[in-house]
């Protein structure tokens, strides 16, 4: 059940039609039950390894391994089926501001066909996890920043994921609820998960519950 | 040629169809000449999504043919009658392409079951991740671009020819004339034309109902690849030698088109649909027989889509047999005599 980066490079063009290497050679393995933090300065490709190894993005070159199968280069309806076991936080909450913040974390469960009071007390446990149940009933848009970040690592962790991916997702939170996100993807690991985070914040790359730092140096793992 | 709004949408999803055919084959040449699955480098992952894309293009251009073909006879068979001076039905309309519209019909026909067999490939390779039959696909879509491309050009030269200034003659004047002529068709009677589509019928419908009970691609499949597409052409004479008359309760009328106007209740297209639905899946059965033997990984795709194709043909060939001979059982059973 691991996640594996094998040779993974990323090529993005510029507006001039040129090329640059965002990421070079990346070769890394991700264990279940292990929570590793990818480290560096802001743009040496931390979130752009992460969105493909979510499946965001397809590699240039490489490929990512998932149960040893090359889940990177499956076509799109395979790639979608597998990413329903990843569970993925952005930089941006992406929350849905039509819906409450129960709403938004049900949204994952809902093609499993769980009954409504299932959905609901899933929902509302995983609320709980980050510290963000007592926001349950709120309008989503109504939400500061550092609130819906933890309610979309709550919408991440809802379905019990095999891959859990974020991407700094503690950069809005103050130390009680950096203390709450760390925990619950602690929690997360300790089920057994693939728990990989993009972070800068010392808070959670210090963080005693960190299994391994992978430092990014210029697209390449230093 | 007439300015119609029909002939202007055929011409607009052939040439769509033409395009996205092309494009779509382009990456499928690259993938007969340098198909490395094992490899990850930059260039098989290009041609990787590449294909994707080209699945799309080419599911869009089957769409946009199916389309145009149903539009081709609508347009033949319903509307244009109108346009054309003395053609009571589509056989005025065919006439008045200069002999041109029956190739490009048969071409079209054939456009969309070469068409129809890659996209079976197609799906059943897109139903594994690992692309087992993504060679298989290229070399299919390769197959079906130069029909589709002939279909539509041979379409385009149809329709500019379509006369609607010449008076045509009546199809009663037209079949007769064929009848005339005599031909190795003309020699069959009705007897034979009926013994010949039952019986064969009959071994095409054991056929399927095996294939979708048991869903193997074994030789039951094989055969029903080959038989039900045969079947066709005796159910089809059989229909218009014999059995139309019934329907048009007249002693002899050998029209095919005639039997698309709303006095016949339009029951050509059912009729010819369900033919071509025989041959389509019927045809599909063989393909998957033939697909799934050398690649194990693609049996579980082709266990559904063989029962898909088994119930379909047991379908079709139900509701063709019922169309086309209830109306002779229904006039035997008014006046007590056949009409042959």
């Amino acid at each position: 059940m691991s996640l594996v980066a094998d040779g993974l490079r990323f090529v993005r063009k510029d507006a001039a039609g040129g090329e640059r290497a965002v990421l070079e050679g990346i070769d890394a393995a991700f264990a279940p039950g292990t929570l590793t933090a990818l480290v560096g300065p802001s743009g040496v490709g931390k979130s752009t390894l992460l969105h493909i190894l979510a499946g965001l993005l397809r590699p240039t070159e490489g490929q990512v391994l998932a149960d040893d199968q090359p889940v990177s280069r499956w076509v799109a309806s395979h790639r979608d089926r597998w990413r329903q076991q990843v569970g993925l936080t952005l930089q941006h909450p992406h929350l849905l501001p039509e819906l409450t913040v129960l709403e938004n974390v049900m949204v994952p469960l809902v093609p499993r066909g769980l009954g409504r009071k299932a959905l609901r007390e899933r929902a509302h446990a995983a609320l709980a996890q980050v510290g963000a149940e007592p926001l349950a009933g709120r309008s989503a848009r109504a939400l500061s920043g550092g609130e819906q970040q933890r309610v979309a690592l709550a919408r991440a962790l809802v379905g019990a994921p095999r891959f859990v991916l974020a991407d700094e997702p503690t950069a809005h939170q103050d130390d009680a609820a950096t203390a709450r996100v760390v925990a619950a993807l602690a929690a997360a690991r300790d089920q057994g998960a693939v728990v990989v985070v993009a972070a800068h914040d010392p808070r959670l790359v210090e963080a005693a519950v960190v299994d391994a730092r992978l430092r990014l140096v210029d697209g390449r793992i230093a | 040629m007439p300015l119609h709004p029909l002939l202007l949408a055929l011409l607009a999803l052939d040439a769509a169809a033409a395009v996205l055919v092309v494009a779509a084959a382009v990456p499928a040449v690259k993938a007969l000449l340098d198909w490395r699955p094992g490899a990850a480098d930059r260039a098989q992952l290009a041609l990787e999504r590449r294909l994707e894309a080209a699945s799309l293009q080419g599911r869009l251009a089957f769409a946009a043919w199916g389309t145009g073909l149903l539009v081709w006879a609508v347009a033949v068979a319903s509307v244009l009658p109108a346009l054309v001076p003395g053609a009571m039905c589509g056989t005025g309309v065919m006439e008045a392409m200069g002999g041109a519209g029956g190739r490009a019909l048969l071409l079209r026909l054939g456009a969309l079951l070469a068409l129809g067999a890659w996209h079976l490939v197609d799906r059943l390779d897109r139903a594994r991740p690992d692309g087992a039959a993504a060679q298989a696909a290229a070399k299919g879509l390769l197959l079906a671009t130069p029909v589709v491309l002939l279909a539509a050009w041979d379409s385009v030269g149809a329709v500019l020819r379509l006369d609607t200034h010449t008076a045509v003659d009546c199809c009663a004047v037209v079949y007769d004339a064929t009848k005339a002529q005599g031909g190795a068709l003309g020699q069959v009677d009705a007897a034979g034309w009926l013994w010949s589509a039952g019986s064969l019928g009959a071994a095409v419908l054991v056929l399927a109902g095996w294939v979708a009970v048991r869903a193997r691609p074994g030789p039951a499949a094989a055969a029903l690849g080959v038989l039900a597409p045969l079947w066709v052409l005796p159910a089809g004479g059989a229909l218009i030698q014999v059995l139309a008359a019934y329907r048009y309760e007249v002693l002899a009328h050998r029209c095919p088109w005639c039997l698309f106007l709303a006095e016949h209740g339009r029951v050509g297209y059912p009729l010819f649909g369900a033919l071509a639905l025989v041959a389509l899946e019927g045809g599909a059965a063989g393909i998957i027989r033939g697909l799934a033997r050398g690649r194990p990984g693609l049996a579980e795709a082709a266990h559904g889509r063989l029962r898909r194709a088994g119930l379909a043909v047991v379908g079709a060939v139900l509701l063709f047999g019922w169309l086309a001979l209830a109306p002779a059982l229904r006039w035997y059973q008014r006046t007590g005599v056949w009409l042959h």
